[in-house]
């Protein structure tokens, strides 16, 4: 849901712990749940784009390409995984619930983290290479 | 999250991001490089542009949350000391091809006398059996054969790569994900 929606059904995090104080919630928005951006209505198209992926595809002399389809859609979600199962760890440990949130951009970006680091001594921007990606 | 778990990373970029984020949650992971350092160390970017295998962005990405030893455990004491550190460990990280650690004497049957609840996680190119099991690969033939590489550029040109090292990152995820 776009930021702030389940809060206004009544259904989020801390109402929904009123009913059952184990439970773990997770939300997931495309560029999280506060900063300028966070009420942008978009797609995992629009992620792979925001985070630079597009940049870096494709033929030098070309646009910019869009990659493997709504790409963030494939990447998030395992993190999500991750931490679902770390929270249940803690969950069946302790008896405590959990409220996780994450930004679909946020975790595409981690894919992008040499080129990040590239741009941030070197001032390098990644280059579409074609095939040499 | 991951408190109190301790993972043994053995492996090459293939499974750098597994241990990478169970780490991040909290998991005590102990990289092993072999002497010499792990080759991984020579995928750029480079810091300053320098390449040298102290200086590798992509290494630094995805290698923090972190702590690193360098064992030979092709040799008898690198051996007795990997297995004194598995004795301590609930989870071994592996990337190499199918049969290395049976043939160093380090397969499964072997940890699991060490260990008996240890989990091993072991990623290949192709899988652990089959006609490809033992190709070479890197992450261009993975998103080659696998079909994303097929589908981003324009219409009309050759396929194009994806924005780097995309295959080893899932294969990470996927690994994390079972090692948990």
């Amino acid at each position: 849901m776009t930021a702030g929606t389940m809060a206004k059904l009544g259904l989020d995090y801390e109402n929904c712990r009123k009913v059952n104080p184990g439970i773990i919630y997770f939300s997931t928005t495309q560029q999280g749940t506060h900063g300028p951006n966070s009420n942008f209505r978009g797609v995992g198209h629009h992620v792979n784009a925001l985070g630079g992926f597009c940049r870096c595809t494709g033929w030098p002399d070309s646009e910019p390409a869009m990659i493997f389809r709504a790409y963030s859609d494939y990447v998030a979600p395992w993190y999500i995984i991750v931490a679902i199962t770390g929270a249940l760890l803690r969950q069946r440990k302790t008896g405590q619930g959990m409220y996780i949130e994450k930004a679909q951009l946020e975790a595409g970006l981690t894919f992008a983290a040499p080129h990040i680091l590239d741009f941030t001594v070197n001032g390098r921007n990644a280059e579409r290479r074609g095939k040499r990606g | 999250m991951f408190d109190g778990c301790r993972i043994l990373d053995l492996s090459d970029e293939k499974g750098f991001l597994a241990s990478k984020i169970l780490g991040d949650f909290g998991a005590d992971v102990i990289k092993i490089e072999k002497p010499g350092g792990d080759p991984a160390r020579n995928i750029g970017p480079f810091y300053k542009g320098i390449e040298d295998p102290r200086k590798s962005l992509f290494w630094f990405a995805t290698n923090t949350s972190k702590r690193g030893i360098t064992l030979n455990i092709e040799a008898s004491e690198g051996q007795e000391i990997f297995k004194e550190l598995v004795k301590t460990a609930d989870i071994i990280i592996e990337s190499s091809k199918p049969g290395y650690m049976d043939s160093i004497g380090l397969g499964f049957a072997e940890l699991k006398k060490t260990k008996p609840d240890i989990i091993l996680a072991s990623t290949t190119g192709f899988g652990q059996s089959g006609p490809y099991s033992q190709y070479e690969t890197t992450d261009i033939i993975g998103t080659s054969m696998g079909g994303p590489a097929r589908i981003p550029g324009a219409l009309g040109t050759a396929p194009v790569r994806m924005g780097r090292h995309h295959r080893g990152k899932h294969d990470c995820r996927h690994n994390g994900q079972a090692g948990t």
